[in-house]
């Protein structure tokens, strides 16, 4: 009998997957979802493309027009903010699920890199996403976070012209920011995904414990029922969203105008609250870089145990996944004060 | 690298695959250079007004303090005269807000007195003052480009 040749799409799965790894509640599907998203973002953004204007003059009366006169443009909107904010949440659950069952170890070290960079792509997509609305709620959060660049001993009054494209805000600023965040990331974005995948299938699928044998194995077609499943779930919650929701939008961002008050983008409300305690250099630069070195560092300084791999919190890796939750804990809290 | 029969001499041989490593690498960093150089054009900015003509002192009462947006100063009316001061927060430029007898910054909570000096941090530095004097037709100029100290007032 001649079997039937696989789609694409199931080409992209292993045949064969471990049972126990394979079920939902081992990743919890987050890898999966955040793929999702990215792709629900890079097709609302595509329609947002063809109406945004990235100038200072026009961004935001672009972004009303497509908010509250374009048909649908409010829904499109909607997803392209939901799917930005819950893949900040997704890809930072993975990273925490990918510590605790001990996914990083061996030959996955590499994998481990490319996902670190991935999260601070989706980051930086997230800050240049959110300064792209040009509005009164925007300017701050954007002021400060270029003003930080300037603190960078030698290289930030560079780094600072090439970010912000003048002496200060404005024009260029825009233009830079739309540039980076329509092209820029998102080829970045586009080789580090493939990469990643590429290394997933590469380093022998979905990681899975490696003492018992004969492993249990269900075909790829049982897990793209429950992927299809999830995306039909994800979809449905960002339709919700978007719909129950909307995205905030207020009046032109005006430098010269007085804020009421100025808030960080949720992501960043923690940076926001450290500025608040010191030096703007060591709280809103060297902190958030060494946290991240620090989450870079976890195969080859926290766990260089080859064991634990597909293990639920194993005791090899205990101290990669203390620094990982305490790292996301610290977050949560800074963040929680700065809010309540 | 190589070496020769008699074991004294080390001779450096530049490989094909050498070669061509270095042209690469040396073209890389030649077009990043071009790169760096072609971002870091400084394009006109948009600038705020160096310098500003109001009304008649009379029009800011005693003890008023009034936001000039075009300069992004506070005009400040005391006992002891009219002075001005950078609306911009020394810790990192959010524009700082009238509070109760004070100065607030809403981005980080600095805080500074009327007269522009720290009261709470993380900002380091007092505010900058700017000239305040008269115009020919006795009305208030504010100029950013001279900086002088908060307690040179214009005393009129």
């Amino acid at each position: 009998m001649k079997r039937k040749r696989p789609n694409f799409y199931l080409h992209l799965h292993s045949p064969k997957i471990p049972k126990r790894e394979g079920s939902f509640f081992y990743t919890f599907g987050l890898g999966g979802i955040s793929m999702f998203l990215l792709l629900w973002l890079g097709l609302t953004g595509l329609l947002e493309v063809f109406y945004y204007i990235p100038s200072a003059a026009d961004a935001n009366r672009s972004v009303q027009m497509i908010t509250f006169l374009i048909p649908y443009g409010k829904l499109i909107r909607g997803i392209h903010y939901w799917a930005g904010q819950l893949l900040v949440v997704t890809t930072t659950l993975h990273m925490l699920r990918v510590v605790l069952t001990g996914s990083y170890k061996a030959q996955r070290s590499l994998n481990w890199l490319l996902g670190a960079v991935l999260l601070v792509v989706v980051l930086l997509f997230n800050f240049t996403g959110y300064a792209l609305r040009w509005d009164e709620d925007i300017s701050w959060a954007l002021l400060v976070g270029t003003n930080l660049i300037k603190t960078i001993p030698l290289i930030g009054d560079s780094l600072y012209q090439i970010a912000v494209g003048s002496s200060s805000i404005g024009e260029q600023t825009i233009v830079r920011f739309y540039g980076w965040h329509i092209y820029g990331f998102a080829i970045i974005a586009g080789i580090f995904i493939v990469w990643h995948m590429f290394r997933v299938r590469r380093d022998g699928g979905i990681s899975s414990r490696q003492d018992d044998y004969p492993v249990e194995k269900i075909t790829r077609d049982e897990l793209v029922e429950i992927e299809i499943l999830a995306m039909f779930v994800v979809s449905i919650i960002l339709i919700a969203l978007a719909l129950l929701l909307p995205p905030s939008l207020s009046g032109p961002a005006d430098l010269n105008n007085i804020p009421e008050d100025a808030t960080a983008p949720w992501f960043f409300i923690w940076v926001q609250q450290l500025l608040g305690s010191g030096d703007p250099l060591v709280m809103g630069v060297l902190i958030p870089v060494f946290l991240l070195a620090l989450i870079m560092l976890v195969p080859f300084l926290l766990d260089r145990n080859q064991s634990g791999i597909g293990v639920w919190f194993n005791k090899e890796g205990r101290l990669a996944q203390i620094t990982i939750i305490l790292i996301i804990v610290s977050i949560l809290i800074l963040t929680l004060i700065k809010v309540l | 690298m190589k070496i020769d029969n008699t074991g004294k001499h080390k001779i450096y041989t530049l490989t094909r695959r050498a070669f061509l490593n270095l042209s690469l690498l040396i073209s890389a960093a030649a077009s990043s250079w071009g790169i760096i150089k072609f971002l870091s054009y400084k394009a006109p900015e948009e600038r705020l007004l160096s310098f500003i003509t109001l009304n008649q002192p009379q029009a800011y009462h005693l003890g008023s303090v009034t936001y000039i947006r075009e300069v992004k100063a506070w005009l400040i009316h005391d006992q002891e005269g009219f002075y001005a001061l950078s609306s911009t927060c020394t810790h990192l430029g959010c524009t700082i807000n009238l509070g109760e007898e004070r100065f607030d910054c809403p981005c980080h909570g600095s805080q500074f007195d009327l007269a522009g000096r720290v009261l709470k941090g993380p900002a380091a530095s007092p505010l900058p003052g700017y000239q305040v004097r008269l115009s020919d037709d006795g009305r208030i100029v504010i100029d950013r480009r001279v900086s002088v100290p908060p307690s040179q007032r214009l005393d009129i």
